[in-house]
């Protein structure tokens, strides 16, 4: 359905470093267009208006879940918002936040010690283990051209087509060296989606695997080969847990 | 085949030395080692003549076929034209990519885009050593390109080829032949398809493709691999682009329908897929092995894919 602008949203933050929201402010140049067709109703990083019950057209969530109180806020977000969209990491598959994961209440107690059960916290999870979510922009953090091509996209009536390919090839077509061949690096770039042009690796950094992983991602084969390059399979574990995703 | 047919001229050194000239305005790209150890196709720092053929990592069909490309926009009802690219030049292209630039002329024959950056190309291929991965066949198809050079000697390709010689002031033509590495075509695997077709259900497809990391890396450095998506993006500003760019044969997308159908799901299945593809050929291409025997896919390949040695197990023969 092609909405009529502007559209009303509203940008909500949960558990997260508020990285995605400084991606859309740092889209300086579109920010002024952008101002014409949408209708901020919500935004942290920006202003401390919260709306209220009124009906919004397009919800953006930032941030995984991991309090009662934040996931009562996510289900009532859910039901003034006409399509709720995933940002980021965190919001996808808990991203960083899940760090912890199997060893959280070892965690709890170094860092908070006597204190650690005054916490009413669960272990930090996307939304879609909750609500319904009509689109998803990934990434620690998210490209900036993806979310506004996604925006775009919902001002008519749709929502981004996206090719499903690694990082890898990104990375070939980028004319770069191998660093999971030439240096043995632990690079997830064969099982990570694309769509950031292979950021890290251009720079010389293995990918971190912060966009998820690609559908059917042979994680068999490329886990025999981060042992061949002399990974323990704990370090393959802590790589591919990094941002949520399960081994 | 075009090579015994193309006229070969002697070059004085004057006239090489005009046509160096002709072909360094044309802001030529050439393949060039980067301090990294890759090979790229990138613009020339050093003059024409020094230039050599070199098998770059990722091949000239790049430079025809870009990665990614905007095919077009649009906005408040009005298309934004095609850009026409300014004129240029490729050299140090080695004889298997003029045959790939061949097989992808008779692909995107009809496509705009491709045929516009084409006919603004002059393409010099220059004399390659082989490696030990080249499997290259001068009877495998025609070659394209415009010229064909080494250090006294110039081969018209191409009817602006051998228009731009007689301007820069050859004349006298003699018999020799290109300069086609020797032992060469030995090695290639020889793989009927109705072995291929007969070896449908054989093991060797799962058996082989069980260690595909699906990365997409082997058709990007193909040369004559061109499979491609086409994805259209909305701007806030209403604007919609559409915008087309390589895809792998390899993903688990790529033969996918609207339903959610897979009409060649599992890797055994795409592995097939891509050997027939690039031996046999499908539509007017049907019958044409577009392998031209570089070897940058099982060179790139993390996980040591070969589709020669899978041939050559199908073919019932054992690799030289």
């Amino acid at each position: 359905m092609k909405l009529k602008p502007p559209i009303t949203l509203a940008w909500t933050r949960f558990t997260s470093c508020s990285g995605c929201q400084l991606m859309l402010l740092n889209c300086e140049s579109s920010l002024a267009e952008l101002a014409q067709v949408v209708a901020l109703r919500e935004f942290p990083l920006a202003t401390s208006t919260e709306c209220k019950d009124e009906e919004i057209d397009v919800g953006l969530v930032e941030g995984s879940i991991t309090t009662p109180s934040e996931l009562e806020r996510l289900l009532a977000l859910r039901r003034k918002v006409n399509l709720l969209v995933a940002v980021g990491a965190c919001a996808l598959t808990g991203g960083v936040n899940s760090l912890v994961r199997g060893e959280r209440r070892q965690a709890m107690t170094e860092v908070y010690a006597g204190q650690a059960d005054e916490w009413n916290t669960f272990p930090p999870q996307g939304i879609e283990h909750f609500v319904k979510v009509d689109g998803q922009i990934p990434g620690c953090p998210p490209e900036q051209g993806e979310l506004l091509n996604s925006i775009g996209a919902l001002l008519h009536g749709g929502w981004p087509g996206h090719q499903v390919m690694p990082v890898c090839m990104e990375c070939r077509i980028n004319e770069n060296p191998c660093l999971l061949e030439r240096d043995c690096a632990p690079c997830l770039g064969p099982i990570t989606l694309a769509g950031c042009n292979a950021r890290c690796p251009s720079l010389g950094v293995p990918c971190e695997g912060c966009r998820g992983v690609v559908a059917e991602a042979n994680r068999d084969e490329l886990r025999r080969l981060f042992i061949t390059a002399g990974l323990t399979e704990q370090d393959i574990r802590h790589r591919l847990e990094r941002f949520g995703e399960a081994p | 085949m075009t090579d015994f047919l193309s006229p070969n001229y002697l070059l004085t050194p004057s006239t090489l030395d005009t046509l160096a000239d002709a072909i360094t305005k044309l802001s030529p790209l050439a393949p060039q080692v980067n301090a990294d150890g890759l090979c790229r196709l990138q613009p020339l720092s050093e003059g024409v003549l020094s230039s050599q053929a070199l098998s770059s990592f990722v091949p000239l069909k790049k430079v025809f076929l870009p990665p990614r490309e905007k095919l077009w926009s649009f906005q408040s009802g009005q298309f934004s034209a095609l850009k026409q690219p300014e004129p240029f030049a490729v050299v140090g292209v080695p004889l298997c990519d003029l045959q790939a630039l061949w097989y992808l002329d008779q692909v995107f024959a009809d496509d705009l885009p491709y045929q516009n950056r084409r006919a603004r190309a002059l393409v010099v291929g220059m004399p390659c050593e082989q490696d030990k991965e080249c499997r290259c066949d001068r009877q495998l198809m025609p070659l394209a390109g415009d010229l064909f050079l080494d250090q006294e000697h110039a081969w018209a390709l191409s009817p602006a080829g051998e228009a731009l010689l007689r301007a820069c002031g050859a004349g006298e033509t003699t018999n020799k032949p290109l300069p086609w590495p020797t032992a060469s075509a030995g090695t290639r695997p020889m793989l009927t398809e109705e072995q291929y077709r007969s070896a449908a259900d054989a093991a060797i497809w799962a058996e082989a493709a069980k260690g595909c990391l699906s990365c997409g890396a082997c058709s990007v450095v193909c040369p004559t691999c061109y499979c491609f998506d086409m994805l259209d993006e909305s701007a806030t500003d209403g604007s919609v682009t559409r915008n087309r760019s390589w895809d792998n044969c390899f993903f688990a997308e790529h033969a996918k329908v609207a339903g959610g159908h897979d009409f060649r799901s599992g890797r055994a299945n795409r592995l097939r897929f891509r050997m027939e593809h690039k031996f046999f050929g499908f539509g007017a291409l049907h019958g044409q092995n577009s392998c031209v025997g570089c070897g940058r896919c099982r060179t790139v390949c993390p996980v040591d894919i070969d589709l020669d040695q899978i041939a050559t197990r199908l073919s019932g023969e054992e690799l030289a």
